[in-house]
C-alpha cells in the first residue's frame, strides 16, 4: 500500500501494541523497538523505513538521543521523526523540537493517522 | 582647694612634691560634666601666699565652667557622631540585606560594610547540615585576609571554643571583650600556632554576637578591632541590633530556598505524574477509538482489547491510589490498618503471580524461598502494595535479571527481602530514596511517580517495622522489611 514502513519506539508495550494494530489495519508495514538503541539498529538495518514514531521518555537511550543520533547521520537526514509524547516540555525543549512533528499524548486516532499519512505521502 | 599658705597647712605642710617644688599657696578647680568631674584645673604659685584671692578664685571656676562646657559639647557632638555612624551602618547594611535573597552574597556584602568604619576585621560563621562553615569575612587591611581565612580553615569555631565566637555559640549570649590583653588570646587559643595567627591579626577589643533567630542560633558574627577599648555597651547593643537583623535575611534566604526547592519538587511531580497518567489514557483512547470507529474488527481482536484496556485502566487507578495515599500520609492522617492473620510468604507469592504478565514482557524470574508459613498480624492490602511496589521496582531497575525474594521469621519478626541484580543505586541517593518524589534515577529515563518507596515506607513503619536498602551501581539492590509478627503497635 505505502513505499515504506512505520518505526514505533515506546518503552511501554501495550501503546506499541495499540498503535501498531491501528496502523497495520490501516495498511502500513509496523516495526517496534522499546529503546533508541533499537530503533536505531533497525533504521540503519532497514532502509523502508520512511517514519520514526518515538517516545521522549524512555530508559536509557531515549527520544532525544535517537533525535540526535539520526540528525548527526548525513544517511539518515530526511527520515521524517514523529514525536509522540505525554511529557510537560520546557520553553528550550519546545524549542529544540521546532522542526519536528509533535503529538501529544493522549493522542486523538484521526490526529495519529492523518499525521501518518501526510508524512508518508510527502515522504513517497 | 584653695590653699593659701601651704607651708602652715596641716594637710599639704608634709607634702614632698610641694616642698620640693616649693610652692607657697595652691589652687585646684573641678571641671564638671553635669554629673560628675571630667578633670581639674590646677594653679600653684611659689612666689607669694594666699596668692588666690577670691576675685582670681570666681575668675578660675568662670573659666572652669567654660572648660566643662566645651569638653561637654564636644563628647555629645562625637555621640551624635557615633549615633550617626551606627545609624548608617544599619541603614547599609539593612539595604544589603534586602538587596537578595541569597544570603551567601548578602552575608559577605555585610562584613564588607563593617571594615573598616566597625571593625578592623569580622567574620561571620553559619550552621550549616549541622556543621559551622566561614560564610564571610573581611579585613580593613587586603594583606591580611589571607590571615583570616587561614584561621578558621585551621581552627574552625566550634560550640567548644574557648574563643568569644565559641562562646556566643554555645550560650546564645553576646560577648564583648573591651580590652583584650595577651593573657586573654592565649587563653582563648589551642596551640602555639592559633596564637601566633591571632597575635599577627592582633585583636584589642572584640564582640561575639550569636545570630538568633526564633530560638535558634544560625551562626556567630564576630568583630574585632586593633584599638584597646574600642567596643563598650554602646557598640555592643549596635552589633546586637545588626546580628538580629543579619539572622532574619538569612531565616528568610533558607525559607524561600527550601520553598523554591518544595516547588521545583511539585513541579517535577506534576510533570512525571502527567506523564504517567498519560500513557495508560493513550493506550485505553486508541483502543476505545479503533473499536468505536470500525477500523479494528470487533470480531477476533476483542478480546485482547479488552484485555488491554481493562490492564490499562488497572494502571491508572494503581496510581490515583498512590497519590491519594500519599496524599493521606502528608495530611497526617496516616494509614488505618485492618490488621487480621496474614502468611506473609503466601502473600508475597500471590503478588508475584499478579505480576506474570510484566515479568514475562521484562523477561525475568522470581525465585522466593521461604521455609514455611509466616504469619503475623498484618493489614493484607497495604502489604501487598509492599510487596508489589518492591517487586516492580526489582523488575524495572533488574536489567532482565533473575529477581530473589526471601520470606523468614525470627524471634517474632517476620522478614522479607527482595533482592535484584540490576542497575543498582548511587551511594548518594540510597539515604533519599525512602523520600516523598525522590527517585535514583532521573525521570525522564524511568517512569513512576518517585512515591513507592515512600508508600513502603510509611506502611511499614506504621506496622511498626522498618525497611532498609543496599545497594551497589551495577550491581543490582536489595530491600529488607522487618515486621513485629504481633502486628501493629
Amino acid at each position: 500500500v505505502t513505499t515504506g514502513c512505520v518505526l514505533l519506539v515506546d518503552d511501554e508495550p501495550d501503546v506499541l501494541e495499540v498503535i501498531q494494530t491501528i496502523l497495520e489495519l490501516s495498511g502500513y508495514a509496523v516495526l517496534t523497538a522499546t529503546s533508541g538503541r533499537e530503533a536505531l539498529d533497525l533504521v540503519r538495518a532497514n532502509d523502508r523505513v520512511g517514519l520514526v514514531m518515538v517516545d521522549l521518555m524512555m530508559p536509557g537511550t531515549d527520544g532525544w538521543w535517537l533525535r540526535d543520533r539520526v540528525a548527526e547521520d548525513p544517511a539518515l537526514a530526511d527520515l521524517p521523526i514523529v514525536v509522540l509524547s505525554g511529557a510537560g516540555l520546557t520553553a528550550a525543549q519546545s524549542q529544540a523540537l521546532a522542526s519536528s512533528t509533535v503529538l501529544k499524548k493522549p493522542v486523538e486516532l484521526h490526529v495519529l493517522l492523518a499525521t501518518v499519512e501526510r508524512t508518508m505521502r510527502r515522504r513517497s | 582647694v584653695v590653699v593659701g599658705d601651704v607651708a602652715r597647712d596641716a594637710r599639704f605642710a608634709a607634702d614632698p612634691y610641694l616642698a620640693a617644688a616649693g610652692t607657697r599657696s595652691l589652687l585646684a578647680v573641678p571641671v564638671r560634666r553635669v554629673d560628675r568631674a571630667l578633670g581639674v584645673l590646677y594653679f600653684e604659685n611659689d612666689q607669694l601666699t594666699d596668692a588666690f584671692t577670691a576675685d582670681r578664685v570666681q575668675m578660675i571656676r568662670l573659666l572652669s565652667a567654660g572648660v566643662g562646657i566645651s569638653i561637654e559639647n564636644s563628647l555629645l557632638f562625637e555621640e551624635r557622631h557615633r549615633a550617626e555612624a551606627g545609624l548608617r551602618l544599619l541603614a547599609d547594611t539593612s539595604a544589603a540585606l534586602s538587596e537578595t535573597l541569597d544570603y551567601e552574597t548578602t552575608v559577605a556584602k555585610v562584613a564588607r560594610l563593617l571594615v573598616p568604619d566597625f571593625a578592623d576585621f569580622c567574620s561571620v560563621d553559619l550552621v550549616v547540615d549541622g556543621k559551622l562553615v566561614q560564610a564571610a569575612y573581611a579585613h580593613a587591611d587586603p594583606a591580611k585576609q589571607p590571615l583570616i581565612a587561614e584561621l578558621r580553615a585551621r581552627y574552625p569555631v566550634v560550640a567548644s571554643a574557648p574563643s568569644p565566637a565559641g562562646q556566643a555559640l554555645r550560650t546564645g549570649k553576646p560577648v564583648l571583650l573591651a580590652d583584650v590583653g595577651d593573657e586573654q588570646l592565649r587563653a582563648s587559643c589551642h596551640d602555639a600556632d592559633h596564637l601566633a595567627i591571632v597575635r599577627a591579626l592582633g585583636p584589642r577589643s572584640a564582640m561575639a554576637i550569636p545570630l538568633v533567630s526564633a530560638g535558634r542560633v544560625l551562626g556567630v558574627l564576630a568583630l574585632s578591632s586593633v584599638t584597646p577599648g574600642r567596643y563598650q555597651t554602646s557598640q555592643l547593643a549596635l552589633a546586637e541590633t545588626l546580628g538580629r537583623r543579619v539572622a532574619v535575611a538569612i531565616e528568610n534566604a533558607r525559607l524561600y530556598r527550601e520553598a523554591q526547592e518544595a516547588i521545583g519538587v511539585r513541579d517535577e511531580f506534576l510533570s512525571v505524574a502527567s506523564h504517567e497518567l498519560r500513557t495508560p489514557v493513550t493506550a485505553l483512547k486508541l483502543t476505545l477509538q479503533g473499536l468505536v470507529t470500525g477500523l479494528v474488527p470487533v470480531d477476533d481482536k476483542l478480546p485482547r482489547q479488552l484485555q488491554l484496556a481493562e490492564r490499562q485502566t488497572g494502571r491508572m487507578s494503581r496510581l490515583i491510589d498512590e497519590m491519594l495515599c500519599v496524599g493521606r500520609i502528608q495530611s497526617g492522617a496516616g494509614i488505618e490498618l485492618v490488621p487480621e492473620p496474614v502468611d506473609l510468604a503466601q502473600l508475597v507469592r500471590d503478588v508475584a503471580e499478579g505480576l506474570g504478565g510484566e515479568l514475562a514482557r521484562a523477561r525475568c524470574t522470581i525465585a522466593i524461598g521461604a521455609p514455611g508459613p509466616v504469619t503475623g498480624r498484618w493489614d493484607r492490602g497495604k502489604l501487598e502494595q509492599v510487596a508489589a511496589n518492591l517487586l516492580s521496582n526489582a523488575l524495572k531497575f533488574g536489567r532482565g535479571q533473575p529477581i530473589e525474594v526471601a520470606v523468614t521469621e525470627a524471634a517474632g519478626t517476620a522478614t522479607l527481602v527482595v533482592r535484584d541484580h540490576g542497575i543498582g543505586i548511587a551511594g548518594d541517593r540510597l539515604p533519599r530514596i525512602f523520600e516523598r518524589f525522590e527517585r535514583a534515577v532521573p525521570s525522564n529515563q524511568y517512569g513512576g511517580l518517585g512515591l513507592g518507596l515512600y508508600i513502603v515506607r510509611a506502611i511499614v513503619v506504621s506496622h511498626g517495622g522498618a525497611v532498609h536498602a543496599e545497594s551497589q551501581v551495577g550491581r543490582g539492590s536489595s530491600f529488607t522489611v522487618d515486621l513485629p509478627c504481633e502486628g501493629p503497635p
